[in-house]
This record gives structure tokens, sequence and C-alpha cells, in this order.
């Protein structure tokens, strides 16, 4: 805690937090509670809400999987390249995700550069449902990049340096040492990188699709909706704005300037 | 396996060189800066000098001075090294801790638990054993990051400024397991306190501002230092000057009263003097008085001394009725022997 705020700052914060919650508010005012059971339960909801869970945990298990090698390798790689490999490994964070979606056409649909050779190894990608996981996978992995590498950047190494001198491999310390080390930042890269992947749109939609149980994924199922019956897009809205609410305030904690480990002097 | 360590690093302004025989002890006395923590790394390989060699026995773990340099991971040199710091792994149990070396070198779980738990049972640890490292209180965290590096048989134990940090009590308890664990251990261990070296070690190393200043065997070094610097770490005042009977004579004319009957007539004697032996008199009629000119007073704790140009007294606060300028009359202990310089 760095102490009280000056009291101008106040009426900003208040604008802020307004900017963000007033139109979740008035989506929820929105809500018309009495048909709500009756729009969330029809057999389209469920199927979009749980292909959505479902891709979204298994981006983020790639996600953690990947990530974590690849924010190591940013932080202990020695190289003048290293500024223009990470803004390109974050690129996913400024692109528009229509573009996103774009180029993962480009690399893996059906005339893709990687693509048309997996074509002919029998593997289609494209508007599947392993195309979800793979666009949400690709607009979610800076998150996990970001928070690992930049926990990693703020250790002085004491631990790791001692557990060699105690003879313990790379892979033993990783697990009993660093990988604890930075239990914090690999939640908050993971809650981030789930709700990024929950509500993944435009990458999803262009590459993957919108194909009923198979790509259509809760976002791409309340704009579809929207068309049709706003009430029920409505009501989905809400469900996905509880559920990405609910799992950021159960595990993301700031990553706050804690002490990482003990060097001493 | 004996111990033979040269460590350069300029931008430290560290050119040290150390040997430990097989087995012994030996003490790295320097004030806070003066480049032992460095010394201790570049041995464990924690930190890559300048240049310089460290040889163990016949094998060489690095040697950045040759034309081809080499270097062992610190992985694979088998030297433990014990730090100021927080050095157990927060995430494990202390159990843990202890058994990580060993776990590293490819015993099973369970039999390296076992035998670390009598390692922490020897140390008087056993109760904490099962307890998270980061619970621990500095002094029980240094007892287990030392056991740690035991349980791990390591070459050589390094122990930089094991007592730093830790209360007078649990020092104590810390000094009783080195010196009951290590008396096999090839060690080093680094210590602004010359009573660490007379308990815990055979030979010592007065390192200042980088470089070895003295290196002996404790008496020699902390009884009858040569240089100023060893003498001061000591906690003694060196006077120089020539040998004449019954007293050394400095340079200036000064009589210092010792037994230099050993010494030709005018050979370069020197005579370590403790302040706390010394006191001040009133007149210069006493046989062991020698006169000076006070030339600073500074507070030590429950003492103040009075440093004079040539000698110094530890003076009661309350006695004290001397300024800066004054001339004075210290008053040497009985049995100073000169010795040759």
């Amino acid at each position: 805690m760095t102490g009280t705020m000056p009291r101008w700052m106040g009426p900003l914060a208040m604008i802020a937090a307004a900017v963000v919650v007033l139109p979740i508010a008035a989506t929820v005012a929105r809500l018309d509670w009495s048909r709500a059971p009756e729009l969330l339960t029809t057999p389209a909801a469920i199927g979009a809400l749980t292909l959505s869970l479902a891709t979204a945990a298994m981006s983020t298990g790639l996600c953690l999987l990947l990530g974590l090698p690849l924010g190591y390798a940013l932080a202990t790689w020695r190289s003048r390249l290293k500024p223009a490999v990470r803004a390109l490994i974050l690129a996913p964070l400024v692109l528009p995700p229509v573009v996103g979606g774009l180029a993962l056409l480009y690399a893996f649909g059906r005339r893709g550069l990687v693509g048309e050779a997996l074509e002919d190894a029998g593997i289609s990608l494209a508007f599947t449902t392993a195309a979800v996981v793979l666009a949400q996978t690709f607009v979610a992995m800076p998150f996990m990049v970001l928070a690992t590498e930049s926990a990693l950047g703020a250790r002085a190494g004491h631990h790791e340096a001692l557990a060699g001198t105690l003879g313990g491999s790379r892979t033993r310390t990783l697990w009993q040492i660093t990988v604890p080390a930075l239990r914090p930042a690999l939640i908050t890269g993971t809650v981030l990188a789930f709700a990024r992947a929950l509500g993944e749109f435009g990458a999803t939609l262009t590459f993957a699709g919108s194909m009923p149980g198979v790509t259509r994924t809760l976002p791409l199922e309340i704009y579809l909706q929207r068309e049709t019956d706003a009430d029920a897009a409505v009501a989905l809205a809400v469900l996905l704005v509880a559920v990405a609410v609910t799992v950021v305030a159960l595990a993301y904690r700031p990553l706050a300037a804690r002490p990482t480990d003990g060097a001493g002097r | 396996m004996s111990l033979e360590a040269r460590v350069t690093m300029g931008s430290r302004g560290v050119d040290a060189r150390l040997g430990v025989e097989d087995g012994s002890t030996l003490a790295v006395l320097g004030p806070n800066g003066s480049g032992k923590s460095t010394v201790l790394a570049a041995i464990a390989g924690t930190v890559r000098p300048a240049g310089g060699s460290v040889r163990l026995g016949a094998e060489v773990l690095h040697d950045l001075d040759a034309r081809r340099a080499t270097w062992t991971h610190p992985r694979r040199r088998r030297v433990a090294l014990v730090t100021q710091g927080d050095d157990l792994f927060p995430a494990l149990t202390v159990l843990d801790n202890v058994a990580f070396g060993l776990r590293s070198r490819g015993w099973g779980k369970a039999d390296a638990r076992a035998q670390s738990r009598s390692w922490l049972a020897r140390a008087g640890l056993a109760d904490v054993a099962d307890r998270p490292a980061r619970e621990l209180s500095g002094g029980q965290a240094r007892r287990v990051a030392i056991v740690r590096a035991l349980a791990s048989r390591p070459r050589v134990l390094l122990l930089d400024e094991p007592f730093a940090g830790v209360d007078v009590e649990a020092a104590a308890e810390l000094r009783a397991l080195i010196a009951r664990e290590t008396r096999d251990v090839t060690t080093v261990l680094t210590t602004h306190d010359p009573l660490d070296a007379r308990l815990l070690a055979d030979r010592v190393s007065v390192l200042d501002a980088g470089t070895v200043a003295e290196s002996g065997s404790v008496d020699a070094v902390l009884s009858t230092p040569r240089t100023p610097f060893a003498a001061a770490m000591a906690g003694r005042v060196l006077v120089r000057g020539a040998a004449d009977g019954d007293a050394v004579v400095t340079h200036e004319g000064a009589r210092i009263p010792a037994d230099a009957s050993a010494l030709a007539h005018g050979a370069p004697a020197a005579v370590a003097v403790t302040p706390i032996g010394v006191t001040l008199g009133a007149s210069p009629g006493d046989p062991r008085s020698v006169t000076d000119v006070v030339v600073g007073i500074e507070g030590r704790g429950d003492a103040v001394r009075v440093r004079g140009a040539v000698l110094a007294a530890d003076v009661d606060v309350a006695a004290l009725d001397v300024t800066v300028g004054d001339t004075v009359v210290f008053i040497v202990p009985e049995g100073l022997t000169a010795y040759s310089a």
C-alpha cells in the first residue's frame, strides 16, 4: 500500500468505475427476470454455455502448459532481439480479434501456411471445436506469458542458486522452488487467460465459424440471439458476466510487490 | 581434499588467495564490504568471478586464467554454501529442505527423509521438522540451512557470516552446532568477529579491501599480528619499532615496555596490545607507563576507547576525564612480549 490517495483522484476513480459498471448494470436492468429461467435453459443456450466453459478450460490449460515455458524463456533469454520478440508474442493483446481470426485462417485454414500440410495429412482444423480452442489460446496466451515473465524477472534467483549448490537439477529446482514462488503470478495469469478465452468472439467467428454445438460459443450465441430475441441475448449476456465476475472474484489477487525470495545483503 | 582458491573480481576490488587443509576450518576475517561474500560465492560457483581458479585436491573446479577457461557448474561441485540471507526454500517443509540435497543425489524419498530427520534431531531441531520453512525464526532457519548443507555431504562447506542477524542465544547454539559438526569437514567461514575465528577455526586469513592482508594459524595471526589491519581485526593495537631488551622503541622514540630479550638489539620488533588491558595512569613514574597524546575518543558499548598516537586504552565511561589533544599516560599490562616484525 502506498498510503492515502490525493482527494482529487476520488471523483476520477468514481468516473472510471462508472464507465465499467454502468453498462453492466444497464444490461442486468434490461433483463426480464420472469423469462430468464426459460431463456437460459433452451438447448441452444445450454449447448453454447457448455461449449464455452469446455473450450475456455482447454485453452486455459494450453496457455498454462505453453505460456509458462515461453514466459520463462523470455525472462532468461539474453538478446537484443528480445523486445521485438516480446512485442510479437504480445501482439494478440492489441490485434483486433477479427484480424486475429484472419491470421489464424492464413496459418491453419484449409489453404493456410500450415493448414494445407495438415489438410494433406488428413487433419482439418478450421470450423472445428479445436479451432475454437486454438483461437482462444491465441488471444489468451499473452496474459500467461506476461504474468510469468514479470514474476520471474522480479526474482533474484537466490534460492535457485542455492538449490544448485545442493546438487538440484533444473527440473527439480523448477518444481520445488520456482513454480511455488510463481504461484500468485500463475493464478493471476490463469484467471486472466480464462476470462479472455471465455469472452472470445471475433477470432472465433472468423476462424471457427458458428456451428451450433461445435463452434458456437456463448458470445456467438448472444450475438445471434440479439437479431431474433433481444431478451434471450440479455439473459445469456448476464449469465456470461456472472460466470466471468465469479471466477475473477474468487481467484484473482492483484500482483502486488510482494517479497519474492530472500536474497540477503 | 584441500582447497586452493584464488578469486579476482575487479569490479569489487577483490583479489584474494585462500588455502584450506583437508578437513580443517579456515576463518576469513574481515569487515563488511571486504569481499568475503564474493570470495565464497565464487568458490561455490554461484557467482562467476572475473578471474582466478579453484582447486579441490587434484580437481580443478574452475580456472578462468587458463588459456581455455574451465567452469564447473555448482551442481557438480559438491560445495555447499550457507549465506546471510533467507536460505530456506519457503514452499517446502523444514524436513524437505534438508532432504533436498539427498534427493538431488538420487536418494529415494523415504530414505532421504529418514536421514534428514536424524540430521535435524542431532541439531536439536526434531520438533520443527514438519513445519513449513517460512515459519522458522532467523536463528532456527540458519541452523536448518547449515544442517541442510551438511546433509548434502559436501566436499567443502562455506558459511558466510553464519552469526549475522541472529540473536545472541541463537548464535551460541549455532556456534556449538558448527563446532561439533564441521570437525572433519573442510570448511571456510567468514566473520568480522575474531572470537569466531578463535572458537571455530584452525587457520585464519584476514581480508582487507578484497586482498588477504595476513594468513596463518589462528594464534599467530590474532596474538602476534604483523599488519595494523590484522591487529585491528583481532582487537589489538600494533606497535612496531626496534627491540631494546625490555622494550620496543618506535621510530618516534616512544618506549613500550615489553620483553624483547629474545630479539637482537635494534632488530625490527612488534608488540600487539589489547586496549582492555591498558589503563590511564596519573604520572609517568610507573615503569610500565607510556606517555602519549589523545587523538580520538570512541564509544564501544560499555567502555570508551581512548586512542593515542601510539597506544589505546578502554576505560570506564564514568572515569573518562581526558579529551582529544590531552597528553596522557598509558599503563600497559604486565607480561607483554615483543616478537619479530
